[in-house]
């Protein structure tokens, strides 16, 4: 932590943030660093290819407000330009703000907030410290990760089964659960940076070594378990919590996983390899599959066969076109849904193997077709994993929805023990 | 065991953290820790005080220029350090019909290293706490040394926080309960249905002959299993009317044996040990077993129940379906038989590449038949066929401390749970190894 970034983290000061550095100095009301940071939003960002979206998040996971603006194509200057812009403009909404900010980002981010790599049209997005260049831009400390560990981080916190006692409807904006603040499970609270004090009637929490991360010499919590969020859209992204935390890898690479050769010498991929799950399972190896395995389909076997070669056809072939012809038994979706399922479930099987986690959670536009594809993906999981690893693995959808980027960004940001 | 009530949980946690500190920074003076700490300088002054009077801690001079524990009016201040000559810890690793084991302290010095036949097959429990307790006593009469815990490497899935083995194709078992503690010196050792903390939360033990925990090791199996019960600070099971106390107990740590390998790297290993894994290579009598250890921001993660890292055995869910295309009995030949052993690399690396796209580990160590072949390994990942190894050879490394790897891995995690800080809730654990315990073993020698 550099000397700069410490003299600007001040819980005390209002927080509004100007292009210059010169903070703004209103008092928030009552607020001492102690007693009122968690009643605090965080400024969460969830950074994609086509849009920014900014939002202010509560300490229930629910998103109080929220920005969106294309992002910029010029260059790296102008998206971080742009952040800090749609930042300032929504931290004016409040008196005070959480003293860190959450930043997702697509690419290869690693646990010091380095980018290393991303696939994305963002010109000079790569090979750059990511988190530095939002702090001096935001004049706040910024903890910036991976967008598909945010997704993940959103889950793990406030999805279903996360034991927050409370979840956002798909799409939706959470509602507090009756009584119970999220963190029952895992506390949000920095403020337990501290041992426990002398004081005998403060109840034990979880107090990491002095001013170490909290996993180092704390011992595991069978609450503080792990998730895989696997989004099956237009590419496959896999975003990883372990142990509480959102999980980067030595270098921000940790679930990368949609050029994951799963069938070597197997369908060729947009990326020039063959047999990689995306080849399968992503929107275009679906599109790819259906037409090609269409010809083996008369019109009256397969309508789905026939609406693929009928002249009026714009859309391209997509999983819920699947879902909506296989329970007719279309032979066509059948043969699709196969590939996919496989192709999904070696890919569970592959992050079953090497992190056992208690949760496998999927979401995307392709997972409206979850109630098929979950209860092959279960069966086929025996196969290729050893019995006790599979029978502690639950494989769900998503709970949390479009903002689940956004939320578990703020959840990342809380986390942090600056 | 009974639950620690908060108060007593709250001084067990302070220690616990006082101890943690001075592992990570030696020398820090009182006035630091309760810095640090955020506690009152007479509350440090109290743990420190107890924890020099139970010899874990001493006090070293610290110079004028150090950077550490500066006092008041410039005098230096008295610095810390934990006795890690004096935490000297048994690490054993177990296979069928062998084991290995080493005496390690606390600053990762080996004092004593043995090997031997044993037979651990279909009841290990009983026979790892019957080795446990013969290499203490060996320890001690051969190097002098004091051993005041245990940790021990099975092959197989293993759930520690239970000290239960789920299943070990090599030992021939599935849901195996394993002793918590060895009793050394006194009572028989290894007896059923006890556990190892006879404390009843005050801050002291050790005294001889009274609060010493009791020597029996088993937690009760099953729901309604009788478990001990105190009688006057010794623990009487009632199961066996067996009446504990004299002697001394060590308390046994267990995880499977890629994990303890992987403890070892991220302890003593070379270069970064916050994420990566662990392959071990197992030639056994019937069949190859590999397992990887996954570490995780410097902790080795299980995983649910205990299912991270196990990765191929040629024999595996009890029937001899094999995940390698090699069987049981040719991969057993992997020693002596070139093609075989090229093969069976081969494959291990084709698995392997999945589980590192996963994880992204900064290394990837290799012990046991993998480190003693290690040169071949490169080989297999240039070419045509490479798909994708190629791209992980970088990150390959055999592991730091050779044939010890796993028993000193053993050790070093025992030293690891040792300065872990507790949580409230951990009190059922079998890896929550309490400093009471060891702290009674030391006061008895002296």
């Amino acid at each position: 932590m550099n000397e700069e970034k410490a003299s600007v983290h001040d819980p005390s000061i209002g927080s509004s943030i100007t292009p210059t550095g010169h903070r703004a100095t209103r008092e928030a009301k009552g607020a001492s660093a102690e007693s009122n940071d968690s009643d605090r939003p965080v400024l969460a960002v969830d950074l994609g290819g086509t849009s920014v979206k900014t939002a202010l998040v509560d300490s229930y996971g629910r998103v109080l407000s929220s920005r969106r603006v294309p992002t910029p194509g010029s260059g790296r200057g102008a998206v971080i330009e742009a952040i800090r812009q749609e930042a300032q403009s929504i931290a004016t909404e409040v008196d005070a703000i959480w003293p860190v900010v959450g930043v997702g980002s697509p690419g290869m981010v690693d646990d010091q907030g380095y980018l290393h790599e991303a696939a994305v049209n963002i010109p000079g997005w790569s090979d750059f410290h990511l988190a530095r260049e939002l702090e001096s831009a935001l004049k706040m400390p910024v903890v910036a990760l991976n967008d598909a560990n945010a997704a993940a981080m959103g889950e793990y916190t406030h999805g279903a089964g996360s034991g927050s006692g409370n979840y956002a409807a798909a799409g939706g904006v959470a509602a507090p659960g009756p009584g119970k603040a999220p963190g029952a499970t895992e506390t949000s609270d920095p403020g337990l940076g501290k041992a426990v004090a002398g004081s005998e009637n403060r109840g034990p929490g979880k107090a990491p070594g002095p001013g170490e991360a909290p996993d180092h010499g704390v011992e595991e919590s069978a609450a503080a378990s792990s998730l895989a969020l696997v989004t099956v859209g237009t590419g496959i992204g896999v975003g990883l919590v372990v142990a509480g935390s959102p999980y980067a890898g030595a270098h921000g690479a940790a679930g990368e996983l949609g050029h994951l050769v799963i069938r070597p010498g197997g369908r060729r991929c947009a990326c020039g390899n063959r047999g990689c799950v995306e080849a399968y399972a992503s929107a275009a190896g679906v599109a790819s599959q259906t037409r090609e395995f269409s010809e083996r389909f008369s019109d009256a076997e397969s309508p789905l066969a026939a609406w693929v070669r009928s002249e009026s056809t714009s859309e391209a072939p997509s999983l819920e076109h699947i879902y909506r012809y296989l329970p007719d038994g279309d032979p066509l979706a059948a043969a699709v849904h196969e590939q996919v399922c496989e192709a999904l479930a070696q890919l569970c099987a592959v992050i079953a193997t090497a992190l056992a986690p208690e949760r496998i959670v999927f979401s995307g536009g392709g997972m409206g077709a979850a109630g098929h594809i979950l209860p092959v993906i279960r069966e086929r999981l025996p196969e290729y994993v050893l019995t006790h690893v599979y029978r502690s693995t639950t494989l769900s959808v998503a709970t949390v929805g479009a903002d689940a980027g956004l939320i578990g960004a703020a959840a990342a940001a809380r986390r942090d023990r600056r | 065991m009974k639950r620690e009530g908060n108060k007593p949980f709250q001084r067990t946690m302070n220690r616990s953290l006082v101890l943690y500190a001075l592992r990570e920074t030696p020398g820090l003076s009182r006035r630091d820790l309760a810095e640090a700490l955020a506690l009152d300088r007479s509350t440090i002054s109290n743990i420190v005080g107890e924890l020099i009077e139970l010899g874990l801690l001493e006090e070293i001079e610290t110079g004028p220029n150090s950077e550490v524990g500066t006092g008041a009016r410039g005098r230096p201040a008295v610095g810390l350090r934990v006795r890690d000559e004096r935490l000297c810890v048994l690490g054993l690793e177990i296979s069928a019909e062998r084991y290995r084991a080493v005496v390690r302290d606390n600053a990762g010095t080996i004092r004593y290293r043995t090997t031997g036949s044993r037979q651990f097959r279909s009841e290990p429990g009983d026979a790892v706490a019957t080795l446990v307790a013969e290499l203490s006593e060996r320890a001690e009469a051969h190097a002098g040394v004091r051993v005041v815990g245990a940790g021990c490497a099975v092959p197989g899935s293993v759930h520690s926080a239970k000290a239960h083995i789920v299943y070990s194709r090599e030992l021939d078992v599935t849901d195996c309960d394993l002793p918590r503690s060895s009793h050394v010196g006194g009572a028989r050792s290894g007896e059923a249905g006890g556990d190892r903390s006879g404390e009843t939360g005050g801050e002291r033990s050790g005294e001889a002959g009274g609060r010493v925990p009791g020597g029996a090791g088993y937690a009760a199996s099953g729901p309604g299993g009788q478990g001990p019960r105190e009688a006057d600070g010794q623990i009487v099971d009632s199961n066996r009317g067996l009446r504990a106390g004299a002697g001394r107990s060590i308390p046994i740590v267990y995880d499977n044996d890629a994990n303890c390998g992987a403890w070892g790297e991220v302890h003593h290993g070379t270069g970064d040990g916050r994420n990566l894994l662990f392959v071990q290579g197992m030639p056994g009598i019937r069949h190859f077993g590999i397992g990887i250890g996954v570490v995780v921001d410097g902790v080795v993660r299980s995983g649910a129940n205990h299912g991270a890292g196990e990765f191929c055995s040629t024999a595996w869910n009890g029937d001899e379906r094999s995940q390698l295309s090699l069987d049981a009995e040719r991969a057993s030949a992997a020693g002596t038989d070139a093609e075989v052993r090229s093969r069976l690399i081969d494959e291990m690396l084709r698995n392997l590449v999945p589980v590192v796209s996963v994880l992204d580990p900064s290394a990837v160590v290799f012990g046991g038949f993998f480190r003693e072949h290690f040169n071949e390994l490169h080989s297999h990942c240039v070419g045509e066929n490479a798909a994708g190894m190629e791209r992980i050879a970088p990150l390959f490394r055999s592991s730091a401390a050779g044939v010890d790897e796993i028993a000193a891995g053993a050790a070093g995690m025992f030293h690891q749970q040792l300065f872990r800080v507790p949580r409230y809730d951990s009190g059922e654990s079998a890896t929550t190894v309490r400093w009471n315990e060891v702290a009674a073993l030391l006061e008895e020698a002296g």
